[in-house]
């Protein structure tokens, strides 16, 4: 019995090998790039988290591109070919299923362009399948500095680009905000010990708060799955700080800070980066959040955005999700795919990469001017808005453009 | 490039879960924390390759070497003081986390929750069939062996194991050692075709999935828990055409399994090849005919 079970491990193991190509074949099995666009259509990529916690995120995004891809179509598509839209869910398991995700919509779906992800730890993984495949990736709020360049080497990811801050961009304007303007000379921090995106910022925070000569009173760590922060609460308000830097991935992870910091009679003036602005956390903190800091890279309430809220809040009143900041960092991320692509006059995977890499000046959803910088593929001197909490509202404090 | 990469991760899971099949399967010593062999065996062979210079096969093999090391540390206090089954598995649910925790609070050559990024992606096809065959066939020979056949006597009955001679404690100590080995190979496999390493790969969930395998498969045989290894690999990425109701559906399918068939995929037998043959002499016969 058990020698025809090894027969039958051999037995798959030789399909499988005459199947998908013996060893180096792995690299070389991507198909010709005019494959994809000599039919009629060609199509767009999206995928991210949509089924596991923080798909607040990542949902209301993946609605915006299918809407301006709808509307692209109804405009006559892009030069001349009618536009799919093919999106995967890669909430299970964030690395192997954005690796198979890609991979799909490289080979199979033959996508011209990926919009997306949402978060770093589904971009790190992809790199190298955009490089390799020749496939432009940008990125919607993926901060982490090492998506679009090399550590090792420096050099930048050639088909990776970003519309999102960048954790050392929004992790030093905040020291800068909290240090000269708010007037804190020392301030405590809590953040996930075990988070991507957390850890990034307060390291760049802390860097720059010391530089500019603050004192850090105490920095505490959480894991991801806590609920409980009245440990570390104590313990930062023992060490004298009265403001408190919680780089949160979530917002629920602010109002859990803000709610039991409350209940133990403490209070703090927070500031929180981009990732915790939702009115979801207004509604949830409630008042314990008054007087907190957020920083972002465009406001919600401007009246520009008014139009798409309304239409986008119609549309998708079924669903539950109202239009987000996430959104619109989708809409300036497929705005800026389908400048390159009309710009570069082609569908090519290359050409696309050189229009991205010149693009100065673009008009996006929520940057009238936006310019990636080709050493880096980053948004070049994006704007930083600090809202502040104020009788449950969002109100916009401060906006500056730190290279200014 | 895709059945590939599902190709490549099925087989990664099958690594692992051949080495879990010997330990809770024929051993039974429940281990709800081997994603964390895998963290061990992904972390030594990646710093070996990248800071250490060390060649990329001769590194995987080094990833298994330093999990066996840790199984030791972790399994021979455990194992000696004749823990049960089912506090051995609490202390494997502690040993996941320790091992998670730990790699995020280290910031040197580890790079804590940042991760190491830019992995050469070495884990081709070739070489992880490769090693997922010599995988299966070494253990297919261990569960023949004497070795195997302790393992099996100590899972039903260890008592009445013991005093016909068996070293008990020698015994699950060696199962224990084979699978974190398998386990840390298994890593070192993922992470060179991953190309990003992480903490967060080898949370509990990871652990819970290579036991489902194991249960789901059946857990008195090895080519069940090897079958339902690749499934769970497919299985997510088959259901996508249901968009957002693929996990709703994947998780039924669990439910739906063991309410059917409680004994998991494969219950007591292997797959048999005999109905091949049976079915070829009766072509056979009525080509005389």
């Amino acid at each position: 019995m058990r020698s025809r079970l090894f027969a039958l491990v051999t037995a798959m193991c030789t399909i499988t090998l005459v199947l998908f190509g013996f060893g180096g074949a792995a690299e070389a099995a991507y198909s010709p790039m005019a494959d994809r666009w000599s039919g009629d259509s060609v199509t767009i990529g999206f995928f991210g988290n949509m089924s596991a916690s923080g798909a607040f995120q990542d949902v209301p995004q993946r609605f915006a591109i299918a809407d301006y891809i709808e509307d692209l179509n109804a405009r006559g598509g892009l030069l001349g070919k009618k536009v799919k839209f093919v999106w995967y869910d890669a909430g299970r398991d964030a690395l192997t299923e954005s690796v198979t995700a890609v991979n799909k919509m490289v080979q199979q779906d033959k996508v011209v362009g990926i919009v997306g992800p949402g978060g770093s730890r589904y971009a790190l993984p992809v790199i190298s399948l955009c490089n390799d495949s020749k496939t432009p990736c940008i990125t919607i709020g993926a901060t982490n500095a090492k998506v679009t360049v090399n550590e090792d080497t420096g050099k930048v990811n050639p088909y990776m680009f970003r519309v999102s801050f960048i954790d050392p961009y929004q992790g030093s304007a905040l020291a800068n905000y909290a240090y000269k303007d708010l007037g804190f000379k020392k301030i405590a921090t809590i953040a996930a010990v075990d988070d991507l995106y957390a850890q990034g910022l307060l390291q760049y925070f802390v860097d720059e708060y010391k530089r500019l000569g603050g004192e850090i009173t105490t920095s505490l760590s959480y894991q991801s799955t806590d609920v409980e922060f009245r440990s570390q609460l104590s313990a930062i308000a023992d060490s004298g700080a009265t403001a408190l830097f919680a780089p949160a991935t979530e917002y629920k992870y602010a109002a859990f800070i803000a709610k039991q910091a409350e209940q133990l009679g403490l209070e703090f003036t927070y500031l929180f980066p981009e990732a915790v602005y939702s009115r979801e956390l207004l509604e949830n903190a409630g008042p314990q959040i008054e007087g907190a800091y957020v920083s972002i890279p465009m406001d919600e309430n401007d009246p520009r955005f008014d139009d798409f809220n309304k239409a986008f809040d119609a549309k998708h009143k079924s669903s539950g999700y109202k239009a987000n900041m996430y959104a619109y960092y989708a809409m300036d991320g497929v705005m800026l795919l389908e400048w390159a692509i009309k710009k570069a006059n082609s569908f090519d995977g290359e050409a696309i990469k050189n229009a991205l890499e010149t693009a100065k000046g673009v008009p996006l959803f929520t940057e009238p001017s936006f310019t990636i910088e080709p050493e880096t593929h980053n948004p070049h001197n994006k704007t930083v808005s600090i809202m502040r909490v104020e009788k449950g509202q969002y109100k916009l404090v401060a906006t500056f453009k730190p290279g200014d | 490039m895709y059945l590939q990469s599902l190709a490549i991760f099925a087989c990664v899971n099958m690594i692992a879960v051949a080495g879990l099949v010997l330990l809770t399967g024929y051993t039974g010593i429940f281990s709800i924390g081997h994603a964390g062999f895998m963290a061990v065996g992904a972390y030594a062979a990646v710093i070996s390759f990248k800071y250490l210079a060390v060649p990329f096969l001769p590194a995987i093999i080094a990833g298994g070497f330093v999990a066996v090391l840790i199984s030791v540390i972790i399994g021979y206090p455990a194992l000696r003081s004749m823990m049960a089954g089912d506090a051995f598995a609490i202390v494997m649910l502690g040993f996941v986390s320790v091992v998670r925790i730990s790699i995020t609070n280290i910031k040197p050559v580890f790079n804590a929750s940042f991760g190491i990024s830019d992995i050469p992606r070495l884990s081709t096809m070739s070489v992880v069939l490769a090693f997922t065959i010599l995988s299966v066939w070494f253990m297919r020979n261990f569960l023949k062996s004497h070795y195997g056949k302790n393992c099996i006597a100590i899972q039903q009955q260890e008592t009445a194991a013991e005093m016909v001679g068996i070293n008990v404690l020698k015994t699950k100590l060696i199962a224990l050692m084979i699978s974190a080995f398998y386990a840390g190979v298994a890593g070192g496999l993922f992470s060179f075709f991953a190309t990003y390493l992480a903490p967060t790969n080898f949370s509990e969930a990871k652990s819970d999935d290579l036991l489902a395998a194991v249960v789901l498969g059946g857990i008195n045989t090895l080519s069940g828990p090897l079958l339902a290894a690749a499934i769970l690999v497919v299985l997510p990425e088959f259901l996508r055409f249901l968009a957002i109701w693929r996990l709703v559906f994947y998780g039924a399918a669990f439910v739906v399994i063991m309410q059917f068939k409680p004994e998991g995929l494969m219950g007591y037998r292997e797959i048999s090849f005999k109905w091949v043959g049976r079915l070829y002499g009766k072509v056979r016969g009525k080509a005389r005919d």
